[in-house]
């Protein structure tokens, strides 16, 4: 065995991190990142970062907990040495981690135009569109239903659910056209609530095949998870128009997601014994695809050159919540359908049933 | 370098971590280094931007397109 003097090996002190090959970054007093997922695999030490459609792999040497404490302080809140002082790492270490995200990009660069250009915005919603798509896809429920670990009862609550979404959403935006005030978008909102107002048929059509409880299904009434996701969808879009355009991109399909999507789909079908059920999901998604519904954004700004500052940070802002409240969607699906002691489907309650 | 010994003070937890490389393309080690200490305090980071193969959830969401 070979012995290393204490004194040949590299002692932890902070002066020591400066011998780091690292370029001269310059740094936000207050560092912010951008907005990001984090896909940490508890065997690894290293952790997949997510901004639009860029993916970072993170290694780390140091105490986990102590990294993502740092993580959450990245808010364009707190300078370094308040950083530091409150994680209880050394300065160089916040310092070090920090001008590692400023690298490549990652902290926030903001501006204070009081516009943004079209084609850039739409870029931009569509590459986060697209990162939110597959945070939402992390959900246990998910990976749950893939893994076949609850009863055939959650995957058939989660096609309910969507039945309701299905059905509510496009009256929602119906009654949200009139107070659209500009004209285009107006138009583009209205069709694409006329293309979507009867697709919820063929969901009832299929459900109600359901042996027992199909002939309940459309009087059946939607747990609060999906009642949240669409009155949300309904404040945005009185608020914003921008925003409920975006709202839209952040739930359509795109084509080159469609035949994961659908294999997926009809395999975890399998495993339930519900092949049939889901064949008019699938179909629902290819006649989006087909009238071009993942294009919406597109289609709704086409006639701009630029979006105001402000509604531009509003409509991500609702993007976002929008996107948070998939997973309250899936949250509520997986507790309801998942509890053996609830009605299914869902009655609503009564006067009488007090 | 097949082993080493450490000595460290009593009661001081010691965790190992094996490096892929650690003459280079990571950042969390100076070239000239072949063995790296980092205390309680201190957090070493490399970040790269990864094309390919990209983790991905078990199902992906076919149900929610509106």
């Amino acid at each position: 065995m070979m012995h290393v003097p204490l004194g040949a090996i590299e002692r932890p002190q902070p002066t020591l991190l400066l011998d780091l090959d690292m370029p001269n970054v310059a740094l936000a007093a207050r560092p912010r990142l951008r907005h990001c997922t984090l896909i940490e695999d508890p065997s690894e030490t290293a952790t997949t970062l997510v901004v639009g459609r860029d993916y970072f792999k993170i290694e780390r040497t140091g105490d986990r907990s102590r990294f993502l404490h740092l993580k959450s302080l990245l808010d364009g809140r707190h300078d370094l040495d308040q950083l530091s002082s409150l994680t209880g790492l050394s300065l160089a270490s916040v310092s070090e981690v920090v001008s590692a995200f400023a690298e490549l990009g990652l902290l926030q660069d903001r501006q204070d135009a009081p516009t943004i250009t079209a084609q850039a915005f739409i870029e931009q919603v569509e590459d986060s569109a697209l990162m939110w798509r597959r945070q939402i896809e992390l959900h246990p429920l998910l990976a749950r239903l893939a893994s076949g670990d609850v009863r055939r009862e959650v995957f058939i609550g989660l096609l309910i659910e969507t039945y309701h979404y299905v059905k509510l959403l496009p009256a929602v935006i119906a009654d949200l056209v009139p107070t659209v005030e500009d004209e285009h978008t107006r138009q583009v909102l209205a069709h694409y609530a006329e293309e979507e107002r009867l697709h919820y048929l063929d969901y009832e059509q299929a459900l109600s095949s359901l042996d027992r409880i199909g002939k309940w299904i459309s009087s059946s009434h939607p747990t609060v998870g999906t009642l949240s996701l669409v009155r949300n969808f309904e404040a945005v879009g009185r608020r914003s128009a921008l925003s409920l355009v975006c709202c839209l991109q952040l739930i359509e399909a795109r084509l080159f997601e469609a035949p994961a999507a659908e294999a997926d789909l009809r395999t975890i079908a399998e495993r339930y014994d519900a092949e049939a059920l889901v064949e008019p999901f699938i179909q629902h998604m290819k006649a989006d695809l087909d009238m071009g519904h993942s294009g919406i954004l597109r289609e709704a700004l086409k006639y701009r050159e630029a979006i105001d500052a402000d509604l531009a940070h509003q409509a991500v802002n609702d993007m976002h919540d929008v996107k948070h409240c998939f997973d309250v969607f899936h949250d509520s699906v997986l507790q309801y359908y998942g509890d053996i002691s609830n009605y299914i489907p869902r009655p609503k309650v009564d006067y009488f049933a007090l | 370098m097949s082993e080493l010994t450490v000595l460290v003070p009593k009661g001081v937890k010691v965790q190992v971590q094996e490096a892929a490389d650690l003459s280079r393309g990571d950042s969390r080690i100076p070239a000239d280094r072949n063995v790296v200490i980092v205390g309680s305090d201190q957090l070493k980071v490399a970040v790269a931007r990864v094309e390919g193969a990209h983790p991905k959830a078990k199902a992906s969401v076919v149900l929610m397109c509106g």
